[in-house]
């Protein structure tokens, strides 16, 4: 279970003029996420959900309210038990490219939290990543290359069974994948879904795109200017959304047909 | 209709690998005032076809046959100096990452009229009113402000705009569009889609690179479906999307429109 | 990597000169005709002879022993500090870039502080202090350029940190020093590596510039920088004396900066192809 509890995070700016801004990254959202469901959080570039990722993963401290993993308030716990933490709640970064060591092998990255968070021997650890390459369907070939010989679908299957590897309850996408192809999207997203279907962590998965959020869960937020605005339990459709800002981004998504365009000829 | 660009037959291929074409055979028309969207995935060779129309190849690493005419002239056979006072006043381009578009040190304004400068003889001054014309022709909001700013205080969705409004200022016979909108959420995409919009009706010519079905849908006439460096697929906008004949279109379609199956 | 590197014509003139002058200073004692300091006042400023291979020079003593002898003078003083200085920058470079805050501030302040003193200052009041010798420069050149290195170090880390795959690291369960040693360091080193060998070429110019100006080594020491002086009394009558232990210091640096430049287009071959 991860608990937010009236979070916000500040972050200072300097402006032209040299003065000191004070900028609401996170503001007073309270949040509870349990290990069974998956989410969906929906934003625009720059409303805070980067920032909320991190804040969950203990990157960044909260500047008030307080942040629970399993009723252990992470501000208070010592390095070494958040970095344990992480055995039980992982991340999948944007930027699969530069997430990636460049001189690691896939097959080194996917095995760095073995490593670090587990006593696990070589042939045990050997068998793991094994495991979970091919549950991301990568070939024994492909974990032994380095990442730029990898295409960007591919870095990103690394990366998911990198965060994979040491069996999280919990997963964070941040914005997973934008920027891919729409054919490697889809199969990445599906992906996600099939592995949660085999009961391999639940996640909390941050997009700007409501098709997207839609696709990949039930339960859905949306974050506007560092606030939650909407919250959806069993969203299915457009429909669900009531908030005039969720509203709003519906709209202004491109058109699923040109045919709409006939219809306005013809009126 | 007039035709502002005919593509025939163009291959390219690279000087080191002269035996397989990266784009293979292409051909297709614009007209004045209508958009064609070119789609496919990473790698299928649409935005090589653009930057050989605009002539940005390399020619010591690209070997480019076949004939781009624009308005009866062959632009590959054009001189490099034509060639350049062509683009970016009667063919214009925008690039998807608005951000490394512009130099960041430098603010909107200068560069605006710099670029300006470079295609008229202008003074400063009239360079940087034209600018500022340009802008409030887009309906930019606080444009004497904008040209004032650093590209790195602005959105990435105000930067299009702000190179689409420097695009139009010479009315070009038409756009390139490579990837416009992939980097921009939803709202600074409708808004960028929206100009582009507007651009058609003004009789501009479209040619949209994208990889969303959903911004062809807003805005193509014709499609065009390219898969490894072939066009593999065309047709009109209505045809593509209500009954696509290759089974390639048919998975690009529907990994574009995510559709949940509610079995879960 | 390593098989671009045989084929860049520029870093094997660079390894060739650097193999050379590293046998010379390992060998000098064993290949060198005669004894470097052994002075023979009747046979001074001899010409090129079968006896004297380069000839003598104002007190008689062999040339090409002394040069011989002069490159483990300037590699054996050059490298163990470039050791030290590359120790030093490395950790506290990638520490102050990696804990960041108040600490990378100060560790930015004293750096510049110590950027900006010259280090002729520094040698004087080493000697001062310490006396001749080998220490008291050794010392000198790692004082004064210690802050140099740090900086370029934490320069690299810096830019390293801000990277998504430290992020990942950190997220993957890695702690400080596994992030330090097993994914910052092996990822600055090949640029670091260039800066080294770009820097010893400046550091052996620095050691020779400082004999010259017979700071550190006793008088009469067959050390390049110290040949030079000597030989500047007698530079109209016998320039070639001023033109040997020149053309050594400026061989071996050459090597040096040749193989770091050629190293440099390696690492970086995106500038290089476009």
């Amino acid at each position: 279970m991860i608990e937010l509890k009236q979070v916000s995070k500040q972050y200072r700016v300097k402006d032209r003029q040299r003065s000191k801004l004070k900028v609401n990254a996170v503001h007073q959202v309270s949040l509870a996420l349990c290990y069974q469901k998956s989410y969906a959080l929906v934003g625009e570039s720059g409303s805070g959900k980067s920032t909320l990722a991190r804040l969950i993963m203990g990157i960044e401290k909260p500047t008030n309210g307080e942040i629970c993993l399993d009723g252990r308030n992470i501000a208070l716990m010592r390095s070494r038990e958040l970095r344990l933490k992480r055995a039980e709640v992982q991340m999948v970064l944007q930027n699969a490219q530069s997430a990636l060591d460049p001189r690691l092998s896939a097959y080194d990255s996917i095995a760095e939290p073995i490593r670090c968070l587990t006593k696990t021997d070589k042939s045990g650890e050997r068998s793991k990543v094994f495991e979970f390459a091919e549950k991301v369907r990568l070939t024994s070939e492909q974990l032994r290359r380095l990442p730029h010989e990898l295409s960007g679908g591919q870095q990103k299957r690394v990366c998911i069974a990198r965060a994979m590897s040491v069996s999280p309850k919990f997963i964070v996408f941040d914005e997973a994948v934008s920027g891919l192809d729409v054919t490697v999207r889809k199969e990445i997203l599906d992906l996600i879904l099939q592995l949660k279907k085999d009961g391999i962590g639940a996640f909390l998965f941050i997009t700007h795109d409501i098709d997207v959020a839609l696709y990949m869960a039930d339960q859905l937020f949306v974050m506007k200017d560092g606030s939650i605005v909407e919250w959806i339990e069993n969203a299915a459709s457009y429909d669900d959304f009531h908030h005039e800002y969720s509203r709003q981004l519906i709209q202004s998504l491109p058109p699923k047909s040109p045919n709409y365009r006939k219809e306005s000829v013809n009126r | 209709m007039k035709e502002v660009l005919k593509v025939s037959h163009l291959y390219i291929r690279l000087k080191r690998a002269l035996d397989q074409p990266i784009v293979n055979n292409a051909s297709f028309s614009l007209q004045k005032g209508s958009a064609l969207a070119i789609v496919g995935e990473s790698g299928s060779g649409k935005t090589l076809t653009c930057k050989a129309v605009m002539r940005l190849l390399n020619a010591r690493q690209f070997n480019i046959s076949g004939s781009i005419r624009y308005n009866g002239m062959d632009l590959l056979e054009m001189s490099e100096k034509k060639i350049r006072a062509l683009c970016g006043s009667k063919i214009a381009m925008v690039v998807q990452n608005p951000m490394t578009a512009f130099n960041p040190t430098v603010k909107i304004g200068a560069q605006m009229a710099e670029t300006l400068r470079v295609h008229q003889k202008l003074r400063k001054k009239a360079a940087y009113e034209l600018g500022i014309h340009a802008l409030e022709r887009m309906n930019l909001p606080r444009c004497e402000q904008l040209m004032n700013s650093y590209p790195y205080v602005l959105s990435g969705g105000m930067l299009q705009r702000i190179t689409i409004a420097l695009a139009l200022i010479h009315e070009p016979d038409f756009i390139i569009a490579d990837e416009a909108t992939t980097a921009l959420d939803v709202k600074n995409q409708q808004m960028v889609l929206e100009e582009f919009e507007k651009m058609k009706r003004r009789g501009i010519g479209l040619l949209l690179v994208t990889h969303d079905f959903g911004v062809a849908a807003k805005l193509a006439d014709d499609m065009l479906v390219m898969r490894r460096g072939k066009i593999i697929e065309r047709g009109t906008v209505y045809d593509l999307f209500s009954a696509p004949q290759q089974t390639y279109t048919k998975e690009l379609l529907d990994a574009s429109m995510l559709r949940k199956e509610k079995c879960m | 990597m390593i098989k671009k590197l045989l084929k860049s014509k520029q870093a094997m003139i660079g390894l060739t000169l650097i193999v050379l002058v590293t046998l010379v200073a390992l060998w000098a004692p064993l290949i060198a005709p005669h004894d470097p300091n052994k002075i023979d006042v009747l046979n001074r400023f001899m010409s090129a002879s079968s006896q004297y291979p380069l000839g003598t020079d104002q007190l008689g003593r062999c040339v090409l022993s002394r040069l011989l002898i002069g490159a483990s003078y300037s590699l054996g003083i050059a490298v163990p500090t470039l050791l030290v200085l590359g120790i030093v920058g490395l950790t506290l470079g990638t520490a102050s870039a990696y804990v960041g805050m108040r600490w990378e501030r100060v560790f930015l302040s004293i750096c510049d502080i110590f950027m900006a003193f010259p280090a002729l200052v520094i040698v004087l009041s080493l000697i001062g202090a310490l006396g001749q010798g080998l220490l008291s420069i050794l010392l000198a050149v790692a004082f004064s350029l210690w802050a140099w290195f740090a900086k370029v170090v934490w320069s690299y880390a810096r830019m390293e940190i801000s990277k998504d795959y430290i992020l990942a690291a950190k997220i993957a369960g890695c702690s400080d020093r596994r992030i330090i040693l097993y994914h910052i360091i092996p990822n600055i080193f090949p640029q670091f590596l260039v800066y080294l060998s770009t820097g010893i070429a400046g550091m052996i110019i620095m050691i020779s510039g400082f004999s010259f100006l017979g700071l550190g080594f006793e008088a009469g020491t067959p050390e390049w920088g110290a040949m030079l002086n000597e030989a500047r009394s007698n530079f109209y009558s016998h320039p070639e004396l001023v033109f040997y232990p020149g053309l050594c210091v400026l061989i071996t640096a050459a090597g040096f900066n040749l193989f770091g430049e050629a190293l440099r287009d390696m690492i970086s071959p995106e500038e290089v192809n476009e």
